[in-house]
């Protein structure tokens, strides 16, 4: 699995892990059904502490994204779920088109807009 | 036991110098503990204690359960030094072979296996190996003994980017057999990476011990602008770790009650209030500060 | 087996001390052989064998069995292993007694070979030197003279400095030798003296008889014994 790990953000390590492999499902590259790696093997490849892929784990399946199979490993849940993401993956992606082309419009440069979103981001993340 | 090593107010005194200066702390079992600190703030002292190699001035050190004193508990621990240095008059096969008894949870499968990803010669003499092949010999004389608790003593000093990362890995592979990893570090980056529990120290005392994970979801910059900035003083409230005054921003360090605080700036009238999370790095920097 | 680090970390050491005394041995013999230049006999051949034992042997011995104690955890720290070496699980006082022992055992060696190199030469020379005689006199030098490698483990627990403790173990072997043939009051207790005192040699034969001079060996010993135990406890105790 593809991830990039930022670990000098101050945003948790395993949060970071649970976002992407979040994503990863809603961009399709991820299907229900699919096994996740293994504990060892996935912090072996991030050369992260396997403490931190647990808690990954365990919060993924927390919020009903994954589902642990004792002895069996960890798969991605329901095709129903996985569905749904993907259709709120796309209207999401028509609200930004949307944003995107407004804020041209407004005379922003894509790094000002771009600024403007990593800040509602910190602030949404930080007070969570 | 939970703690794989607790100290209890250790103290060492070279003449006028303090290198420890009542350290406690708790080092608990299982993942991967990094040991963080300056150069000179104590961290090799403190591993040396640990495996009695030097004794405290005063103080309680125990590693496993058992007193630092004690050559049986070492059969259950690893350790990789800073110089690296083994018996040069020995061959890579012969040191093996002579380090191989002492430890009864030896594996000779790991053994053979790492012998051939390390590519060391067998018969090679210690003394002509390169630096790098050498850590990697050390490296794998504890590797195979899969102990319960492995030291290291700024592990990837000396090393090209490529063998730190290779002995990174290294360490993440026997955290996840179930060894506890303790390993000390200046170097920030390579704690955050792969530790999932930190211990600071800085003049020989703790300065910031937790789980990662735990103090970078508790930990806050709040960030308050103002067109009249008041006093620091209005700022003594409980969570407060720290303030600085920079112009017209006040930012605060937060250790907890973030949302109490964060509502002091409307409170306050401030202008503008921002909340950011904070890296391991700045954390670090600021409570080194404050001692 | 630690014995075996032991071993591995003295043998070139050894090897080295045990060629140059034998060489000194057998060119000392040959030398004091060759001073009579007449046909020799068995008691010249004696005569030779025995200034040769009690003179470059005994004296370069005593140099030797300072350097065979030298060595151990203070040196390990220098050349960077001795925290290898002590996160093993084995104590500080099993090294010292590993290498103590691995020590006197190459001391008494050295002394017994080379003075089994003085009936070899006989034998060159067409004489004799009895065999068991030579052997005795190693062990008397071995075992009685045991004080001087003791100065060499003291010298290597407390001074780190390779040379340092070298130099200080030498100039303290001079220092014992040489006082105690000069000073009256000292003479007593020479230490060549009190391992082959000249009352057991026979000045026809030049071959030694009646006791052994147990009282003086023994005292010897245990003064070593003494000195050795001070280096344990300063090795036991000392911050590496």
């Amino acid at each position: 699995m593809i991830l990039r790990l930022n670990p000098s953000t101050g945003v948790p390590i395993y949060l970071q892990i649970v976002e992407q492999i979040k994503h990863s499902i809603e961009i399709g590259a991820l299907a229900h059904g699919d096994q996740l790696p293994g504990i060892r093997v996935l912090a072996e490849s991030l050369v992260v502490s396997p403490n931190t892929v647990v808690n990954a784990y365990n919060e993924l399946e927390r919020e009903g994204v994954i589902r642990l199979r004792q002895g069996a490993g960890a798969y991605v849940e329901g095709g129903e779920f996985a569905n749904s993401r993907r259709r709120r993956f796309k209207e999401a992606s028509a609200l930004v088109k949307e944003a995107v082309k407004r804020l041209r419009e407004m005379g922003l440069t894509d790094d000002e807009s771009r600024r403007l979103f990593e800040a509602q981001w910190i602030e949404e993340m930080a007070s969570r | 036991m939970n703690a794989v090593v607790q100290t209890t107010q250790l103290t060492k005194v070279y003449g006028t110098n303090r290198a420890l200066n009542g350290l406690t702390m708790t080092v608990p079992r299982g993942g991967i503990i990094g040991f963080l600190g300056r150069n000179g703030s104590g961290k090799s002292t403190t591993i040396r204690i640990l495996l009695d190699v030097i004794r405290q001035t005063s103080g309680e050190a125990t590693i496993l359960g058992e007193p630092t004193r004690s050559a049986t508990v070492r059969r259950r621990i690893g350790f990789l030094g800073e110089d690296k240095r083994l018996y040069p008059y020995m061959t890579v096969e012969e040191i093996i072979a002579f380090t191989r008894p002492f430890f009864s949870t030896w594996r000779r499968d790991t053994e053979a296996r790492l012998l051939r990803e390390f590519e060391l010669p067998a018969r090679r003499k210690v003394s002509s190996l390169s630096k790098g092949m050498r850590t990697k010999l050390g490296l794998l004389l504890n590797l195979c003994r899969h102990s319960e608790f492995l030291i290291l003593d700024e592990p990837s000093e000396g090393l090209d980017p490529v063998m730190a990362e290779q002995m990174l890995q290294s360490l993440v592979q026997q955290a996840a057999d179930g060894t506890t990893v303790f390993f000390s570090s200046h170097q920030i980056s390579e704690v955050e990476q792969i530790a999932d529990y930190v211990i600071a120290i800085e003049k020989g005392r703790v300065i910031l011990e937790g789980s990662l994970d735990q103090l970078q979801q508790q930990f806050r910059r709040i960030n308050l602008v103002f067109d009249d900035p008041p006093p620091p003083d209005a700022f003594r409230r409980d969570g407060v770790d720290h303030v600085i005054v920079q112009g017209r921003t006040i930012s605060i360090l937060a250790s907890h009650n973030v949302d109490e605080l964060s509502a002091l700036g409307p409170l306050l009238a401030a202008k503008s209030v921002e909340v950011h999370p904070i890296s391991l790095k700045e954390l670090f920097l600021e409570k080194v500060k404050e001692r | 087996m630690p014995i075996y680090k032991v071993w591995r970390e003295s043998r070139s050491r050894f090897l080295f001390i045990l060629a140059a005394l034998l060489l000194i041995t057998a060119a000392s013999t040959f030398y004091n052989a060759q001073a009579e230049k007449v046909v020799i006999e068995a008691k010249d051949f004696h005569e030779a064998g025995f200034r040769t034992l009690q003179g470059p042997l005994f004296l370069f011995w005593g140099f030797a069995a300072v350097f065979l104690g030298l060595g151990g955890l203070l040196r390990e720290r220098s050349v960077g292993t001795v925290d290898y070496t002590l996160s093993l699980p084995v104590s500080r006082t099993r090294w010292f007694l590993y290498r103590a022992v691995n020590g006197a055992l190459q001391a008494i060696a050295v002394a017994v070979i080379p003075a089994l190199a003085v009936p070899v030469m006989a034998r060159f020379f067409g004489g004799d030197y009895p065999a068991g005689e030579a052997l005795v006199h190693g062990l008397r030098l071995g075992i009685g003279g045991m004080l001087f490698y003791s100065i060499g483990l003291l010298v290597s627990a407390l001074f780190p400095g390779e040379f340092t403790s070298a130099g200080i173990g030498i100039a303290l072997v001079f220092a014992v030798n040489n006082g105690t043939r000069v000073i009256q009051s000292l003479k007593q207790l020479n230490l060549q003296d009190a391992i082959t005192p000249m009352q057991m040699v026979d000045t026809s034969t030049y071959l030694t008889r009646g006791q052994m001079p147990c009282i003086g060996i023994c005292l010897s010993f245990a003064l070593s014994v003494v000195l050795s135990s001070v280096a344990w406890k300063v090795t036991s105790n000392r911050d590496f």
